[in-house]
Formats: C-alpha cells, structure tokens, sequence
C-alpha cells in the first residue's frame, strides 16, 4: 500500500491495524490524517489493549468491594442511632478511668507544670548568683554564710594559705 | 441518672483543663535591643527560658528571638526592658576591717556590730577595728581605683547590672597593700564579687578557721539616681 492508500483508509473512517502502524511512523501521513481528523493521533497513540497489572477479575474484585463498602456506609447513616444504656456506661467508665490515669501521669512530669501568674516573684529567688563568682586561688576555701533574708547582711569568708600572716 | 451524668460531664470538663495546661503553646516574640549587646542579653534571660522554650540571637540587627510559654515570654520581656538601658551609676560604700582575737577585746564601734555578732559566732573574734571606709560611684564599665586608709588599694571594674539577680558585678576586685616606703603594690586578693545591691556583704579574708586575724571588706551596692 501507497500513503496515498492510507490517507484514503483515513478518510472512508478505516482503523484497522495496518493503517495504524503506518501512521505512527510516517509523518506526512499522520499531518495529512490530522487534518482529516483531529483524533486520529489519540487513537494511533493508544497501541495495544490496556490491562491492569494484576489482572481483570482483581480489578473488578476491587470494584465491587468499593461498591459494598458503600453501601455499607448508606446503611449506617440512615440506620437510627441505638446506642445500649451498657454501653454509654461502658463508654463513661472509659472516659474516667482515661481521665484519671491523664491526671497522673501529669502529676508526674514537672515539664508541663502550668505556670501561675506569681511564679516570677519565685524565679528571681531562685536565680541569685554566687557572691565570689571566682577567686584567684586554687588552695582557698570559700566559705558563705547564708543571708538570712535576701536584704540582710551576708558573711563570706575566704581561708587561704597563700594570704599573708600579718593581714 | 441525673447525678450521674453531671458528675461525668463535671469530669470530662476536668479533664480538658488539664489537657489545655499540659498541652499549653509555646510562643514566639522578638526583642531589638539598643543600649546592650544581643548576646550578652541572651545569658541574662537564660534562667529564665524553660524546658519549652529557646533563645536565638541574630548578631546583624542586635535581636534577640525568644520562644517560649507565654508566660515567661511576659517575664523575659520585663527583665530585658530593665537590661536595655543606658549605663547605670551605682555607687558603692567600701569599708575595711580588722578582725581579731584580743585578750582584752575593745568595745566593738557601732556600725560594727552586725559583723561583730555575726562572725563572733562562727569564727572566735571578738575585735573589730575599722580601717578605713570610703563611698565611690560609677557607671557600669567604668574601673574604679580607691585608696583606703592603712595602706590598702582596691581596684575593680564596675561590671553589668543583672536584672534578674538584682546584683551588680564588681569585676577583677584586687586588694593590694601599698608599700609605705615605695616599692610595688603587694596583692592580697583578686576575685570577682556578685554584689546584690541592698544588701551588705562582709568578704573576709584569713589563712585558715584557726587564724586569729583576719581582714574584712565590707561592701554595699545602690544605684544611683
């Protein structure tokens, strides 16, 4: 057969194989077909049958599971809400037992102790530097007597063997 | 039933109050500072950042990012508007004491008798002279040399003001006894002393417990309007 001849198939609407083959790998004939039908290019692209990978009867397996899932669903939500009276005890026993344990262990772990709005005031407290922050000696033993209020008077003593005897 | 509904709802209720507590947000605010260094103010408001929280610094626009429960990002500001300031004068009043073991003890002087009272019953002296005392002031940075009747020299450096201690450092403290005839300075001591302001603190000094002498600077911070 010519490309004439398969421009022909094209135009009288012939999709045969043959035709197909041609078309994919010549050029001219494919611009000429185009121009005679804008979807000959999808279908000359399509090749062989298209089968999913694991086969027919899976596929259609899985429709249908889809389908009864579904309507399994449809029947839930225009069934009537009928929950036992066991069953919300059930429920609130859960609830407080869940509650309880929550409760504890939040007991337990310092790290989300919330923070009250005067815990400022106990953070400065606590946050007080040493009086000798260093002292330039490795022999000596310093010695803090503790104020007995933040504002009092407060003794620190050094003992150094380094320290002259006629201080 | 009734009863028994409404004490479940009360405990679901309870239940999501603690949830709320435990699960509380951290947030995130920034702090351009003007007067004070990025990364020194960063050390300042570390006590204050929890197990929640973070602090970066971005050294080009001098700010500092803080992320934290809610909180203590109210705290870290408070304290970091205290910090961003101009140098702070502080003056400080320096006293310097003798203390001693003496057979017949002298009547301690009245602006002594603190120290008297407290070290006596710690340490066994029971005399307290004054050397000399003086009142000195100075911005923060700014070094400080002082002379002291008897022969004595303090030099420091005024440190930075701490907000969340309420202390001011008195960075490199060296007392020196200064030689009568000339000669060099013989250094005592060197250290650097957090010194709240407020509150009078005796730093002294001797060989060991048994020593019966010992050398007593008393110090006492206030800002300076």
């Amino acid at each position: 057969m010519k490309c004439a001849d398969f421009i022909e198939n094209v135009r009288a609407g012939v999709d045969d194989a043959q035709t197909r083959d041609h078309l994919r790998g010549c050029e001219a004939c494919m611009a000429a077909g185009l121009e005679l039908d804008s979807d000959l290019l999808f279908r000359v692209l399509g090749g062989g049958e298209i089968l999913p990978p694991e086969g027919v009867d899976a596929f259609t397996h899985g429709v249908m599971q889809q389908i009864h899932l579904r309507e399994s669903e449809r029947e839930l939500k225009a069934a009537p809400k009928r929950i036992l009276f066991a069953l919300r005890w059930s429920a609130a026993a859960a609830l407080v037992l869940g509650v309880g344990s929550f409760a504890l262990w939040q007991g337990m772990d310092p790290v989300v102790q919330p923070v009250s709005p005067s815990a400022p005031a106990a953070i400065v407290a606590s946050m007080d530097r040493p009086t000798i922050e260093s002292y330039d000696s490795a022999d000596a033993t310093i010695v803090e007597l503790a104020a007995e209020t933040t504002s009092d008077f407060l003794i620190v003593m050094v003992f150094d063997e380094s320290l002259p005897a006629d201080l | 039933m009734k009863k028994s509904l409404a004490i479940l709802f009360l405990i679901t209720f309870g239940a999501a109050g603690l949830y709320a507590d435990a699960a509380e947000s951290v947030a995130a605010r920034s702090f351009q500072l003007q007067f004070r260094d990025a990364s020194r103010a960063a050390v300042v408001i570390k006590p204050l950042i929890t197990d929640k929280g973070s602090v970066s610094i971005q050294p080009s626009s001098n700010t500092l990012v803080v992320t934290d429960i809610p909180e203590r990002l109210g705290e870290v500001a408070r304290i970091l508007g205290e910090y961003d300031a101009p140098a702070k004068t502080f003056s400080i009043d320096l006293k310097l004491v003798s203390a001693s073991t003496s057979q017949n003890p002298q009547p301690v002087p009245p602006d002594l008798k603190e120290i008297s009272s407290k070290l006596g019953g710690v340490l066994r002296f029971n005399q307290f002279e004054k050397i000399g005392e003086l009142v000195t002031s100075g911005r923060e940075g700014t070094p400080v040399l002082i002379d002291i009747d008897g022969g004595y020299r303090a030099e420091f450096r005024l440190g930075e003001f701490d907000p969340l201690s309420r202390s001011l450092r008195l960075e490199d403290f060296k007392l020196s006894r200064v030689p009568q005839r000339g000669g060099e300075l013989q250094q005592l001591l060197k250290t650097s002393i957090n010194l709240r302001l407020g509150q009078t603190v005796a730093l002294g000094a001797s060989r060991d417990p048994g020593s019966t002498r010992a050398l007593m600077i008393v110090l006492r911070g206030e800002q300076s309007e």
